[in-house]
């Protein structure tokens, strides 16, 4: 009959719908003894791939940073120590660096790690021309292993030391040259994924399995066991696709930490006793950038700002009427703070303190506006220049901030009461960015950056060179004094003769607003679970960024 | 005069017929009443919101309290006063994008099924192409790439529903091609403009009402869905915008059920009250055999 | 018409609609406002020899007819491109996803079936009694629901009781299949009924109104008259013939059940082609949609064919 053919059809699907779950069931792979500990961590921004050279993502700097190591590195109080640098030796004109490394350091396949693998990479990335790591180590002339055991580096010029060692001595990291002698440019940008086999880190820890956006698989390495101290056997970042489903997964035990935690949703984990928080120190801000692009880069683009935005007591009285606190508040709850300077307060005294600050006063904001002339003419409630062009701006924000367009919304309306009407719109970012840079088609727009330990690279996003076409200007600054004062510090030959430069430098910006600063606040909170993971809180929370990274896997150990 | 005052009456006949055997259906009166209901509260929401649904009235992200029944939002608005405004939005993309849906799949279905070989077959397979198409991944693309607008989310999802009513269109035209009066109509030389406006259109009428009243809680349930992917306006009222929000700020973790749970509650009510109705119109239009049983 | 012509045309028939497809999907992200590849290859800090790489894969340079022609040679021989997200071949990653989804969809589209046939039949027996309205007004209300929301409030419900996130428990090692199976399971649970709640919705109302339909013809109360039990009408007559338009519209509400898959993969992170085209909306990633979108459509061709060639082995009498 009929219907048994129905039964039979569906009989068949069924049977098709299991052999084919049978065909999803994970790789079985080798057949290794279980690992005893293991701590499994939950994770939003899942890193790109394995190539070092290709993963821009903030994830890379957590996980994937610690499998290799650099000649500097953050120790476990925050600040930048030795790693694989055991003695540096400066020349008095502080063009030559010395450098002895220490002669422990193996790769994860048993070969050892010498000074010729630290030049090789040098001279691989400078030579190839590999992104943005290139641009880091422009400084150097010449790097060269004098033996097996010591580097020599040339700089260009007599560059500060700190600047030195937080830049191209941390960031690069060293690579095999056994491994990447063989490996083109072209495969290492990305043409081919880079396989987790040929992956020889010489960190603590080696990935194993990488399943793209699902989960990573690292297994702590012998040597890290035996000589470091490591209790761990295996680490495994899982990849969640939603925020809000992955701290369910933690406030329910199914994972034993997370990486990356929703400040807004602390409160509710602090209320549980089995969950800890690791604060995270404040290396992101939060800007509001002023279009200050004076011409168009590409043919056939026109930059039209509006004409009020080149004068600075419009910036001011818009300042004025910017609530910096509550837009901090709201945006980050206790965890944001309030700050005008450009360099955030993580980097300690090179921070601008004493800013003669604009807060919130909207008297203050129309004092302004009166004395400058933008008088209500046609009494409709905005404000217009001289020419009778009403102060009318375009406020865009993209999905990188995820309360920019409240903090918009609610300047937008803070703003109507002093007479300039603000129109907030969000689109995505690669879009507003190819609206600000190189063409300065827009009038406001809300942007982040977040800043290593040394404000070198951060700062230079100002600079006159990089308000081009691909550069990292996106409000189109350009003052000469600026760029000066930047080729400076870099040169000081202190740190207290840095600091003041650095402190000028802010001065300026402050003066010539082509920002509003309004928050810092750190961008990769964790928390464990206290009765899976056993850790002591305080190290973890001193290390920077990358609080999961070296320093917990060293340390962590698992709760019987 | 005489014929259209005539014509009028049979029409008014007609509705009244038609609403004399709705009326008998409990889901529709159901759906009815809901409905009337959310036009009210759309009407009249500057008189039921007690805040302005736009101004900053209490701590940030507060509890339910006396004074803010459903608390407040992370900017610290009254979201009882949010969800009520929402309705306007939602009613108004319900409406607007199965109008535009409504007027591309009927065209579309009636061009194709009357003028049948070659342009109606051309029509056909676009039609069916769209149709293989996921509506909610047609819709993604189209977001990503206009931007982020309540008038992009209109248009996106009025040009992504059509094709389903296209079709159902053809087919009826196709049958209605096949009847009497269409031949002797064409006999006698009538042109096809006026027979598609006598003839077809009056008759495919019942089918399209039906099916555009189920459009609109698409509508509405696609609007929540893009906000929730991300593409929805979020400088608008709108209940999709609001979970986005509760969403984005971790209203599920810190358990504020007041926040999302309000206006998720608002769409399915909404949407299913324009269900129940078009379920009994499509019911009372194509009658089954009402009273069966074992 | 026989089987073997049938086939044959409805082979010819996918093969058109999979070329207009094609067409779409290329015109799509080139005529949209600011040409978004273009745009793309501009505003990133792209390497130079990627920038190469996109000149060679889509011929950039050459003129627009000519571009169309690679890209439709490069979609027959699934070559996407290369990740603008990732920077790593495009096919690979999603040609990984797609079976996950799949397994997800057939399974809930089976249950939700099942569910709606035999709820719909008892809706359909007593038309216009509580039972039907109590049933219908049900599955009106599942069908209303926004997939994330309710997806959500079971995941949050549900996050001690089963697994909330991906396929595997990744601290399961050394399993046997029996016991990796049984996992999966734990794992897909969640989604399914999700899934299928809002796919009754769709299934009980049309079997419904096929069995309200099928119960006024002649034949039934023939059957009656003849003394047939009441089960043996619906086994033999109702049941047979109601599934026929279920089975016939299965296919093209496929396209419908993938919306709502795309919403369940991004909240239980399940590792679909829903989550990628999520993650790829979100990194604007053009090549990825693009190679997504045209996935997607070919698996819907496809699903649509093959319950065509299902309705006609169940219902010979059916004509192209």
């Amino acid at each position: 009959m009929k219907h048994r053919r129905v039964l039979k059809i569906g009989s068949l699907l069924l049977v098709l719908a299991l052999v084919f779950s049978f065909a999803c069931a994970p790789p079985g792979g080798e057949e290794q003894p279980a690992p005893e500990k293991v701590i499994t961590v939950g994770l939003l921004h899942f890193p790109i791939g394995l190539n070092p050279f290709v993963a821009s993502s903030h994830a890379f700097f957590t996980v994937e940073w610690d499998f290799w190591n650099n000649l500097y590195d953050l120790g476990p109080e925050g600040t930048l120590i030795p790693d694989l640098a055991k003695e540096v030796v400066v020349s008095p004109d502080r063009k030559t660096y010395t450098i002895t490394i220490r002669d422990n350091a193996q790769w994860q396949d048993g070969v050892p790690l010498t000074a010729h693998d630290v030049a090789f990479t040098y001279n691989y990335i400078i030579d190839n021309e590999m992104s943005w790591y290139a641009s880091i180590c422009e400084c150097i002339t010449e790097i060269k292993a004098i033996d097996d055991y010591t580097v020599e580096l040339t700089l260009d010029k007599a560059w500060n030391q700190e600047v030195l060692n937080n830049n191209p001595l941390h960031i690069i990291m060293i690579l095999p040259q056994h491994i990447w002698q063989d490996v083109t440019p072209e495969e290492a940008m990305g043409k081919e994924d880079i396989p987790a086999s040929m992956l020889i880190g010489s960190g603590p820890y080696q990935v194993v399995e990488f399943v793209r956006d699902e989960y990573m698989r690292l297994r702590v390495t012998p040597q890290a066991r035996e000589e470091l101290g490591a209790k761990v056997d295996e680490y495994i970042f899982k990849g969640y696709a939603d925020s809000s489903v992955m701290l369910q997964d933690l406030i329910a035990g199914n994972i034993d930490a997370v990486y990356g935690v929703e400040l807004k949703a602390i409160p509710a984990l602090e209320k549980v006793p089995e969950i800890t928080i690791i604060p995270n120190v404040p290396a992101r801000m939060d800007e509001v950038v002023f279009n200050c692009w004076d011409h168009a880069y590409e043919e056939g683009r026109e930059t039209h700002p509006h004409p009020a935005l080149r004068d600075v007591r419009v910036k001011q009285a818009l300042d004025w009427a910017f609530d910096e606190k509550k837009a901090t508040k709201m945006s980050y709850g206790e965890y944001g703070i309030v700050g005008y300077q450009y360099l955030t307060t993580w980097l300690g005294d090179f921070s601008h303190t004493e800013l003669d600050i604009r807060g919130y006063d909207l008297d203050r904001a129309r004092q302004i506006l009166d004395d400058a002339g933008y008088l209500d003419t046609d009494g409709d409630g905005i404000r217009e220049t001289a020419e009778g062009q009403p102060l009318e701006f375009d406020v865009w924000t993209c999905e990188r901030g995820r309360f920019h367009t409240d903090v918009a919304t609610m300047w937008a309306k803070e703003a109507k009461k002093i007479g300039i009407e603000l129109n907030v719109s969000q689109m995505d970012s690669n879009t507003l960015w190819s609206y600000m840079n190189p063409n300065g088609e827009f009038d406001i727009a809300l942007w982040d950056w977040s800043t290593d330990p040394d404000p070198w690279y951060l700062l230079c996003t100002m600079l006159c060179n990089q308000a081009v076409k691909g550069g990292w200007s996106e409000a189109g600054y350009c003052n000469p004094e600026y760029d000066r004062l930047y080729e400076e510090e870099a040169l000081a030959a202190t740190h207290e003769e840095r600091r003041q430069l650095l402190w000028e430098m802010q001065e300026l910006l402050y003066k010539d607003m082509p920002y509003i600063n309004f928050a810092y606040y750190p961008s990769d909170t964790c928390a464990i679970r206290n009765d899976k993971v056993d850790v002591d809180v305080k190290v973890i929370e001193a290390c920077g960024y990358g609080t999961l990274g070296k320093y917990f896997i060293l340390t962590a150990d698992t709760v019987s | 005069m005489e014929s259209i005052r005539s014509r009028i009456r049979l029409q008014i006949y007609d509705l009244l017929n038609f609403w004399r055997a709705f009326r008998r259906n409990p889901l529709g009166i159901i759906g009815v009443t809901i409905l009337t209901c959310f036009i009210v509260i759309a009407i009249f929401c500057p008189v039921f919101s007690p805040y302005d649904p736009e101004a900053t009235v209490g701590e940030f992200l507060a509890p339910a309290s006396p004074a803010h029944i459903l608390g407040t939002d992370q900017m610290g608005r009254d979201i009882l006063s949010r969800v009520l405004y929402g309705t306007r939005i939602s009613l108004l993309v319900g409406i607007t994008a199965a109008a535009i849906a409504v007027f591309i799949g009927t065209s579309i279905g009636v061009v194709s099924g009357y003028f049948g070989k070659a342009p109606g077959e051309v029509l056909m397979r676009l039609t069916d192409m769209f149709l293989v198409i996921p509506q909610l991944v047609l819709m993604i693309i189209l977001a990503a790439l206009l931007g982020r607008s309540l008038f992009v989310i209109v248009m996106v999802v009025g040009v992504t529903s059509w094709p389903l009513m296209a079709r159902i269109i053809r087919s009826e035209v196709l049958s209605l091609k096949q009847r009497p009066f269409v031949e002797r109509a064409t006999s006698i030389g009538c042109s096809d403009f006026y027979l598609i406006r006598k003839h077809i259109l009056p008759n495919v009428l019942p089918l399209i009402t039906a099916n555009a009243i189920l459009t609109i809680p698409w509508a509405i349930v696609s609007e929540a869905t893009l906000s929730f992917i991300g593409l929805g306006d979020p400088t608008v009222i709108s209940w999709g915008s609001l979970l986005s929000s509760a969403f984005n700020n971790s209203a599920i973790i810190l358990r504020l059920w007041h926040w999302f749970t309000p206006p998720g509650l608002a769409i399915v009510l909404l949407s299913m009250s324009f269900a129940l109705i078009g379920h009994t119109v499509d019911e009372v239009l194509n009658p089954r055999l009402r009273k069966q049983g074992a | 018409m026989g089987m073997h012509k049938y086939i044959i045309r409805r082979l010819i028939d996918s093969c058109g609609t999979l070329f207009f497809v094609m067409v779409v999907d290329f015109f799509l992200f080139r005529l949209m406002p600011g040409d978004p590849i273009k745009l793309l290859v501009s505003s990133r800090h792209l390497p130079p020899g990627f920038i190469a790489q996109l000149e060679e894969l889509y011929g950039l340079s050459r003129p627009m007819w000519q571009q169309f022609f690679i890209y439709i040679k490069n979609l027959f021989t699934f070559q996407f491109g290369t990740s603008f997200k990732y920077q790593a071949p495009a096919t690979p990653i999603i040609l990984d996803k797609v079976g996950n989804s799949i397994l997800l969809l057939v399974v809930s589209q089976i249950l939700a079936m099942i569910i709606g046939i035999v709820a719909g039949l008892v809706a359909g027996w007593s038309h216009g009694k509580p039972v039907d309205l109590s049933l219908v007004t049900s599955s009106l209300f599942f069908w209303c629901m926004p997939t994330f929301w309710i997806a959500m409030v079971f995941a949050t419900a549900f996050a001690g009781v089963l697994p909330i996130c991906g396929m595997h428990t990744l601290t399961l090692y050394n399993a046997s299949p029996f016991v990796a199976l049984l996992d999966l399971g734990k794992h897909i649970m969640l989604p399914t009924i999700v899934l299928t709640i809002l796919y009754i919705g769709q299934m009980l109302i049309l079997a419904r109104n096929e069995v309200s339909n099928i119960l006024t013809q002649d034949y039934i109360s023939t059957a009656k008259a003849k003394g047939l039990a009441p089960r043996q009408i619906i086994f033999r007559h109702v049941l047979r013939n109601a599934s026929l338009p279920l089975v016939s519209s299965a296919g093209l509400s496929f396209a419908f059940l993938v919306g709502g898959a795309l919403q369940t993969e991004i909240i239980f992170s399940w590792p679909g082609i829903g989550r990628l085209i999520y993650t790829a909306t979100l990194a604007r990633d053009y090549t990825v949609l693009q190679a997504c979108f045209y996935i997607l459509a070919l698996s819907v061709i496809i699903a649509n064919f093959l319950t065509d060639i299902a309705y006609k082995y169940l219902d010979p009498r059916v004509e192209y």
